[in-house]
């Protein structure tokens, strides 16, 4: 098909009101529990994962004031365990793998000019798993059965042996359900970012935060695996007596670590690439030019998709491994320096040629450029096995990784949060509160987490509930719980600000800050069918570039959830196809997996149980249901 | 009026098969997953040879071997079927789907009912020792697969013998057939390493 003149100005008025109610979920509890809009889904993900991200919070706070003092009475030591454990648990799976996925479901349809996910069924089954997951995990807390051996669970200490009861084996469902819905959302991110771009949007002309998003789907399908299969593995031995990692038989305790950081370090650049994508995406419309060096940070993010599954072992330097593994895995940890600089200096070519506006998304972006380097800086530091040694398992290590977790996925995050506020909701938040935020996050993450470096060097090992007076670690303990607070008041201004936003914030219309992407060319927030006219595309920063007269698509039907499906390459229409509409099947299934994974805790008769639950939950999901789609001509 | 451009889109098809297709996408992605957990239970069944130094520390015997002969040689075959019906679905010839998925269906019992005489006289169990782990591991993973590649194959025979036939089904048979091309790819070197490597590298390995 090509693009011909046609006198039709724009959709007519009584199929807008069609295409509303084709697009429109049930209202009430049936229409919570039946959603498969991907804005309702990715709302619901990045609400929830911030309510996680708040609880996690509350845990830090909780052993900063027991280690605030020497021999603190805050905390016990097995309750500390069970709270640096959930509270690294939740961070990891239940806020910053989460949080990215919700606002990857929420914007990749808009950014790329599409209606829905490819599968929207699949999103929300993704919400549904994750959402069971961190239940269970916070349930098992609240119930004094929450994990209490670290968020890697490392064996022998978390196998059958040395932690009998069931803490470890919740960790590990808990892993199970996180990685199940992390990986259902990959492969639908990857099927609708290549297959439903708007024509003419070649894979040169996407959104940065979308090539994100894509990049680190390939990495969630490659790595999850390796953590699913770990955690499995560990079930196993703890349930029916396997000896994966029992050396008594064979096992072997190091094969679990590598299996687990094989996971666990592509892990970090699974949260870190989507905030990389965020800041692409804040920097162009709030310096007032395109970005700088669009293929130069496209080859940055996959470089780092493939870098980061050779870093590996730089986890495991004081295991005893050959020589040559030290060196090689040395030098990767240091190659991945040269994408993550380079990205930088985009970035900041991109401020320093712009007009720059201060607003509160790009302040946040400054804050994280700060925190991000010196968390690089330290990084390249425990990148050479000396160091590490010297420092392996001690507070300076707490501190590299919150700066640059903190620095690279939060601090990106609220930006983020700020900037597309206006979409989601239709209103602006304050910018005065919201300077407030910016100042007290930056200033209460460094009060907190700087003095870490120092405690690291002096020797305050990681994960001990207290210490004795004569260490002389008390004053900047204090000091840094100190800033832990300041941060924590931060995160409550937050709060604040989007409740009153929500209130009474002023409205914001479809393009506050004058943005390139084509999710400002809708509504806000957008009607429940995306885009009242689906767009066309002729170059990068989609809305800067359009003619005065670009095409929009029409001939899709607007009685049933019809989408264009394109080329994967360069974005040509190729043909239309219906999605599903509301469905319990996903909740349904949710539960039907939910049953044998929590059963298998018991007993491994639960995945009998649980198989049979589970099939007759797809069946009915795959079932077809009239009215049917367009019949084929030959019956049987 | 005012004149617009617009890019009419009405003429264009409705399903699309192989990469054309989202559902291949996703297909592909749920391939990748699962050939990755393969991937690395291959690389946790070499790595703990290590710690052995006979290997494999018990043998599995002349029966558990011909039985799992007979699988491969089934599974193999089964992709004969699958080619045909997914020819089939290309042409939109319902009757060669029900015959072909039919037969795929059946082949892919036998397989099942060959892997539960396997299971049954393994000569070791999960728990004697890490070899005996990882392999119950190899056979848990690919039995899971089989099991549901026949449950979904039954179901689409199901819906064939029954209609009513959309378009669209035609390309869930294609892509029901590319998933289970991965179930007879994914195991037959699965197979080779388990049972036939061990027998051609027992004299060098100390």
């Amino acid at each position: 098909v090509t693009a011909r003149l046609a006198p039709t100005p724009s959709v007519e008025l009584e199929d807008l009101d069609q295409l509303r109610r084709t697009w429109s979920g049930h209202r009430g509890l049936w229409g919570t529990l039946t959603s498969v809009d991907h804005k309702v889904i990715g709302r619901r993900f990045v609400v929830t994962a911030l309510v996680f991200f708040v609880a996690g919070g509350v845990l830090a706070l909780l052993m900063r004031l027991q280690l605030a003092r020497p021999e603190g009475t805050v905390l016990g030591p097995d309750l500390y365990d069970e709270v640096f454990t959930v509270h690294g648990s939740t961070m990891m799976f239940l806020f910053g793998v989460p949080v990215m996925e919700g606002l990857g479901l929420y914007l990749v349809p808009l950014m790329i000019g599409t209606r829905n996910m490819a599968f929207p069924r699949l999103s929300a089954f993704a919400y549904w798993t994750y959402l069971i997951g961190g239940l269970l995990l916070w349930i098992g807390l609240l119930l004094d059965v929450g994990p209490d051996r670290g968020w890697f669970a490392y064996v022998p200490l978390s196998g059958p042996q040395f932690s009998p009861g069931k803490r470890v084996d919740i960790w590990a469902q808990v892993v199970t359900f996180t990685e199940l819905a992390a990986l259902a959302g990959a492969v639908n991110q990857i099927a609708t970012i290549f297959k439903h771009r708007a024509p003419g949007m070649s894979l040169d002309r996407m959104p940065l935060f979308v090539w994100s998003t894509l990049v680190t789907s390939f990495m969630v399908v490659f790595a999850m695996p390796a953590v699913m299969l770990a955690s499995s593995q560990l079930a196993a031995d703890r349930l029916v007596g396997t000896h994966f990692f029992n050396p008594a038989e064979g096992g072997d305790a190091l094969l679990y670590q590598h299996l687990f950081w094989f996971f666990g370090h592509p892990e970090v650049y699974i949260m870190f690439l989507p905030g990389m994508g965020i800041v692409s995406s804040v920097v162009a419309p709030f310096a007032r030019r395109q970005v700088f060096g669009y293929l130069a940070l496209v080859l940055s993010l996959v470089a780092t998709g493939f870098i980061g599954f050779g870093l590996w072992v730089h986890h495991m330097f004081a295991t005893g491994l050959p020589q040559i593994g030290h060196s090689f895995f040395t030098a990767a940890s240091i190659m991945i320096a040269v994408p993550s600089g380079t990205q930088l200096f985009c970035w900041i070519a991109t401020l320093a040629s712009g007009r720059p506006r201060l607003t509160v998304p790009l302040l946040y972006v400054l804050g994280f450029v700060a925190i991000f380097v010196v968390g690089g800086v330290t990084g390249v530091m425990l990148a050479a096995v000396p160091i590490d040694l010297q420092v392996h398992d001690t507070f300076f290590v707490v501190a590299h990784f919150h700066y640059v977790l903190i620095g690279s996925v939060v601090f990106p995050l609220l930006a983020g949060v700020h900037f597309w506020f206006p979409k989601a909701t239709g209103r602006m938040l304050s910018e005065r509160l919201g300077r407030w935020e910016v100042a007290l996050a930056f200033v209460g993450f460094n009060v907190a987490f700087f003095p870490q470096h120092a405690l690291g060097l002096r020797g305050m090992p990681r994960r001990v509930y207290t210490y004795l007076p004569e260490t002389g670690w008390g004053p900047l303990n204090l000091v840094s719980t100190i800033g832990a607070f300041v941060l924590g008041v931060a995160v409550l201004l937050l709060v604040v600000n989007v409740v009153r936003a929500l209130r009474r914030g002023p409205l914001s219309g479809p393009d506050p800050w004058s943005a390139d992407g084509l999710e400002w060319s809708t509504g806000s927030p957008p009607p429940p069918h995306g885009f009242d006219e689906l767009p066309t595309v002729r170059g990068r920063h989609a809305l800067w570039t359009r003619a005065p007269d670009q095409p929009v698509v029409v001939g899709l039907q607007v009685q049933h959830p019809e989408v264009l499906v394109t080329h994967l390459l360069d974005a040509e229409p190729d043909h239309r196809t219906h999605l599903p509409g509301p469905s319990l099947s996903p909740f349904a299934l949710a539960l039907a997996t939910g049953v044998t994974f929590v059963g298998v805790i018991f007993t491994p008769w639960a995945i009998v149980g649980g198989g049979v639950l589970t099939f007759a939950a797809l069946v009915a999901w795959f079932w077809p249901r009239p009215p049917h789609k367009t019949l084929h001509w030959e019956q049987p | 009026m005012i004149e617009r451009r617009v890019l009419d889109v009405s003429g264009l098809p409705e399903i699309a098969f192989g990469h054309r297709d989202p559902l291949w996408w996703g297909c592909a992605g749920l391939i990748a997953i699962e050939s990755t957990m393969l991937v690395l239970l291959l690389a946790t069944y070499f790595y703990l040879r290590g710690n052995f130094t006979a290997w494999p520390p018990t043998g599995v015997g002349g029966r558990v071997q011909a039985y799992a002969g007979a699988e491969a040689a089934v599974l193999a075959l089964s992709a004969l079927p699958t080619h045909l019906s997914n020819r089939a679905a290309l042409r939109g010839d319902v009757r060669g789907i029900q015959r072909w998925i039919g037969l795929l269906t059946v082949m892919g019992a036998v397989f099942l009912l060959l892997r539960w005489r396997v299971l049954a006289i393994i000569p070791f169990r999960w728990d004697l020792h890490a070899y005996g782990s990882v392999f119950w591991g190899f056979l848990f993973l690919n039995t899971l697969h089989a099991l549901s590649g026949v449950l979904e194959n039954a179901t689409i025979l199901l819906l064939a013998l029954r209609g009513p036939i959309e378009k669209k089904h035609l390309v869930d048979v294609h892509t029901g057939g590319f998933l289970w091309y991965f179930v007879v790819a994914s195991w037959l070197p699965c197979w080779f390493v388990l049972y036939i490597v061990p027998g051609l590298l027992r004299s060098q390995w100390p």
